[in-house]
């Protein structure tokens, strides 16, 4: 292991104030800024006075079972749900009688808003598009389990009351600040290749490389000495910003072990890809672009920037991002305190790490020759 | 006689059918201080980037400590030290962990180490300068510094390759003083510049380079010898590459520049 190589890269990285204050403050303040911002948003709903949705739904609706349900979430945001089966809707939405109203058919359901309460507008729209979201996916489980033999529906029948009670068990949601609390730190982890410009510029800007190849290191020893730094700064900088944003706004991580192991691999996976961009682009520049959209499009459809579990995006993109694993493994842990999603999370990243390292170690053998 | 440190057989390099070093042949023997001497584009830094294995030779062959470099460069590479024309040192550490960094790429650890970064900055003069950032270094200082990351692992070949190019003759004396000193301590040197007044200073040996193909080589008597007559002539090194080639060396060492 080239211990000092690797010393010396880390000292280079840690001097780089530019990196220093977009790894540890950055994510401090976009935790902060989010989290705040929904806040604000959650709190400007508060002092919105209490109102009356009216609805509407037809006889056969699967939807039905679920009504009571509807009620409760309503009412904890302040909503009265108050069936009118007959009348204009609206109308019933131009004489004030309701702010709004939902027309809830077989298989979907019709909102009407008026355009001048846009607050109200905004609140009925997110705890509806929310809870139909929650009882399809729930629903589509069941199906599934069923399809498959793992719920017997003759024994579900007779006891169907507890059993569409047990289906309705929603996921837990965590509060925006733990949400973005968690999600943000992985992001950055995510980010990881970035410090390691500090070295790689530098060495190219001199003519460090030509220096290096005509010592006695092995080609491995070199990879170790990028690699190893790479994940090590970005995980301490990532330390830093957790510790900080998890006590500043008091962001609930659960099983911390397991989600600073999770949190390692990630800075381990964003070092691997970023030692093989950074041999595979001759420009220091190229590679960080490159390297930073990958991040951000794997960050779009992982759910980095608007919760996944709000997300309308075909599920096989989510499904591709190891950063969706990441996150939602990590929030599980968060909420339930562990989460189905683990194992594939572990293995995504230590597959990225694996598959990159090699790519990465055969580009350093690449540049040997000239 | 003894056996080469370096040999050289036919080496040539061609970039797009162009040979910029062609057919280069030629001996080091220990304990010399070796010149290359030649205008800008002459091959000079592409010869020593083969002996160093830093560019594969599109033809001939290089030995190094009397083994081939193609089949044998691992060991070879302990015993050399590269002193690479451009610098080669990072502005964001400090002078001693320059030489530290550069030095452990040799295995050399603890406290050998830290005897081998004393003693490498002490050499080059800047032990004071331990704990400065080589970015704060004037062109001087950055040079000494490059020269004293090649040589903690004491190499028995040091290839300089124009370690003095624009700095002032303070320095440039400074470290000419010292390529002489490690030379009487035994290292064998191999310096190329196009300035002759450093070769002539130096070098026990010079060959003459131009358009990649060496067109003379021998002491400097050899080769004033080689252009006239006169026993005892007082000719610089100069006339001999003007009457060489009939161009004047610096018209386009600068001029290239
Ligand atoms: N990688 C390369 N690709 C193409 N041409 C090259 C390459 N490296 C060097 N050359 C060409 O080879 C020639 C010799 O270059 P070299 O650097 O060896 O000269 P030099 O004698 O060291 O000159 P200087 O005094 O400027 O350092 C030059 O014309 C240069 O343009
Ligand atoms: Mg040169």
């Amino acid at each position: 292991m080239p211990l000092i190589l690797i010393k010396n890269n880390m000292k280079l990285m840690f001097r780089s104030k530019a990196f220093l204050l977009m790894m540890v403050i950055m994510p401090i303040i976009v935790i902060a800024l989010l989290s705040s911002a929904f806040k604000d948003m959650m709190a400007s709903a508060r002092e919105i006075d209490p109102f009356t949705v009216g609805y509407r739904i037809t006889e056969d609706s699967p939807y039905r079972t679920y009504l009571s349900e509807l009620k409760k979430a309503s009412a904890e945001n302040d909503v009265t749900l108050t069936e009118y089966p007959e009348g204009e809707i609206e109308n019933l939405i131009k004489n004030g009688t309701v702010t709004a109203f939902v027309d809830i058919q077989d298989d979907d359901y019709i909102l009407y808003q008026s355009s001048e309460k846009k607050a109200e507008a905004l609140i009925t729209e997110s705890i509806f598009d929310r809870f139909f979201y929650q009882v399809d996916a729930n629903s589509a489980l069941v199906k599934a389990q069923m399809e498959q033999g793992i719920i017997d529906l003759k024994l579900l029948e007779p006891d169907r009351k507890t059993a569409t009670r047990e289906v309705l068990e929603v996921e837990p949601m965590p509060t925006s600040t733990d949400y973005y609390g968690i999600i943000y730190i992985v992001f950055w982890s995510f980010c990881g290749m970035m410090p390691l410009a500090a070295v790689i510029s530098s060495e190219r800007k001199n003519a460090i490389p030509q220096r290096m190849r005509v010592s006695q290191m092995t080609k491995t020893q070199f990879y170790l000495a990028k690699f190893v730094p790479c994940f090590l700064v970005t995980f301490i900088e990532m330390g830093l910003a957790w510790t900080i944003s998890a006590l500043l706004f008091n962001v609930h991580w659960g099983q911390l072990p397991a989600s600073v192991g999770i949190i390692l691999l990630a800075t381990m996976a964003a070092a691997a890809i970023g030692v093989f961009l950074y041999q595979l682009f001759s420009k220091v520049v190229v590679s960080v672009v490159v390297g930073f959209f990958l991040t951000w499009v794997l960050g779009f459809f992982g759910g980095s920037f608007d919760p996944y579990f709000y997300e309308d995006f075909p599920i096989m993109l989510m499904k591709a991002s190891p950063i969706y694993y990441v996150n939602r493994t990590l929030v599980e842990f968060s909420t339930k305190g562990y989460s189905d999603y683990t194992g594939t999370c572990l293995i995504y990243l230590i597959g990225l790490i694996f598959v990159f390292g090699i790519l990465g170690s055969m580009l350093m053998n690449r540049k040997v020759e000239e | 006689m003894e056996t080469a440190i370096v040999k050289l057989e036919g080496l040539t390099k061609k970039y797009d059918g162009k040979a910029v070093v062609d057919h280069v042949s030629l001996e080091i023997r220990p304990g010399e201080v070796f010149g290359l001497l030649g205008p800008n584009g002459a091959g000079k830094s592409t010869t020593m980037n083969m002996i160093c294995s830093l560019v594969k030779p599109t033809a001939g062959k290089i030995s190094l400590f009397g083994k081939d470099v193609q089949t044998d460069m691992k060991e070879a590479k302990a015993r050399l030290g590269y002193i690479p024309q451009e610098l080669a040192i990072h502005g964001n550490l400090k002078a001693w962990e320059n030489v530290e960094l550069f030095t452990s790429l040799y295995g050399i650890k603890g406290k050998e180490l830290k005897r081998a970064i004393d003693d490498s900055l002490e050499f080059v003069g800047l032990k004071d300068q331990r704990n400065v950032f080589s970015k704060n270094f004037s062109g001087g200082m950055k040079r000494r510094l490059n020269i004293a990351c090649a040589i903690g692992h004491h190499p028995e070949l040091l290839i300089f390759d124009e370690p003095t190019v624009g700095i002032d003759p303070q320095s440039r004396n400074f470290i000419l003083e010292k390529i002489k000193v490690a030379n009487e301590q035994g290292a064998t040197i191999i310096y190329t510049s196009h300035y002759m007044e450093e070769i002539e200073a130096i070098c026990s040996r010079i060959a003459i380079m131009d358009n990649g193909k060496i067109i003379a080589m021998g002491t400097k008597k050899e080769l004033t010898e080689l252009v006239t007559a006169e026993a005892d002539s007082t000719m610089s090194l100069e006339e001999v590459f003007l009457t060489l080639t009939g161009k004047k060396l610096r018209d386009y060492a600068e001029g290239e520049l």
